[in-house]
């Protein structure tokens, strides 16, 4: 009987196990008065298309950017001011929000801003930084090194165009 | 015959009743954790407040918001349970751990009082 009463003990010992796990329940009760604070609070995660004109063969900035948790987010200038350039025209920047379905914010990049922000990008390319762009930017900052014939701004725009790397569409 | 049965069959009879009872080991305890209902109103338009840095435009983008904050709790259910989940590895390990114990203790006893028993040489 004692073999009998070890058998069974190592059976129960070697044969229990427990499992513990929690369930959510749609059951909720308040535990206080409700608080409404109106502030202005910085918008994080919020999607918008950034854009140009369309010119007439079809080249136009068309990109998504949004913003991260701090409302911040990175406009990139100089593919506008290589437009202005290459075509001879100002650009209105437009963003699009994808929330309210319009253009909440605009900026026109004129001739002298599309110099200074070339002027600006070849001053850091210069001293050895990466300048990203998509291909088709890649593109036009050639014409506008053909287009362009004062010396200084040719000079940026070839120092930029040699520390270009390419921006993949997935990006 | 009747012997063989009852020693044979009792034991089992025993361990059945045994994981039979487990599920009365089984619990569903009732926990409320709190979390807060937070509804979110943007009012107004966005504002986008510009600093400049080389070749790009940084904008940080703000709103005005109204927020409706209403604390609360969730009723959360923590069930417990316990099953039979016999194998044969968890059973060797539980015979074998065991037999071991039993074994450790029987080799400290030996070593102990009778290999190395100074007593008998003391009195000597």
């Amino acid at each position: 009987m004692r073999k009998t009463s070890l058998l069974i003990l190592l059976l129960v010992a070697s044969g229990c196990a427990t499992r513990v796990w929690t369930e959510t329940t749609d059951t909720v009760r308040t535990t206080g008065g409700m608080v409404e604070t109106t502030e202005d609070v910085a918008l994080d995660g919020e999607f918008f298309e950034l854009r140009t004109e369309v010119e007439v063969d079809g080249y136009g900035i068309s990109d998504t950017i949004s913003t991260n948790e701090h409302g911040v987010m990175q406009v990139d200038t100089l593919s506008a001011g290589l437009q202005v350039l290459a075509y001879g025209h100002d650009v209105t920047l437009e963003l699009l929000s994808y929330t309210e379905d319009k253009v909440v914010w605009s900026r026109v990049i004129t001739d002298a801003n599309a110099r200074e922000t070339v002027r600006e990008v070849a001053v850091q390319a210069k001293l050895g930084a990466e300048v990203r762009m998509r291909t088709a930017q890649a593109d036009l900052l050639d014409r506008a090194i053909e287009k362009i014939t004062e010396p200084e701004v040719r000079d940026n725009l070839e120092s930029i165009r040699l520390k270009v790397t390419i921006r993949p569409d997935w990006e | 015959m009747k012997n063989r049965l009852l020693r044979i069959g009792l034991p089992f009879a025993l361990y059945a009743c045994a994981i039979l009872t487990l599920p009365s080991c089984s619990s569903v305890d009732e926990v409320w954790e709190p979390e807060a209902l937070v509804e979110e109103t943007h009012l107004g338009p966005m504002h986008f407040k510009e600093t400049a840095a080389p070749g790009k435009l940084n904008l940080t983008v703000t709103q005005k918001t109204r927020t409706r904050e209403t604390p609360m709790e969730r009723l959360v259910l923590v069930h417990e349970e316990t099953f039979a989940d016999f194998d044969w590895d968890s059973f060797g390990l539980v015979f074998w751990s065991v037999l071991g114990g039993i074994a450790s203790v029987g080799l400290y006893f030996l070593f102990a009082f009778v290999i190395f028993d100074t007593t008998d040489n003391e009195k000597d």
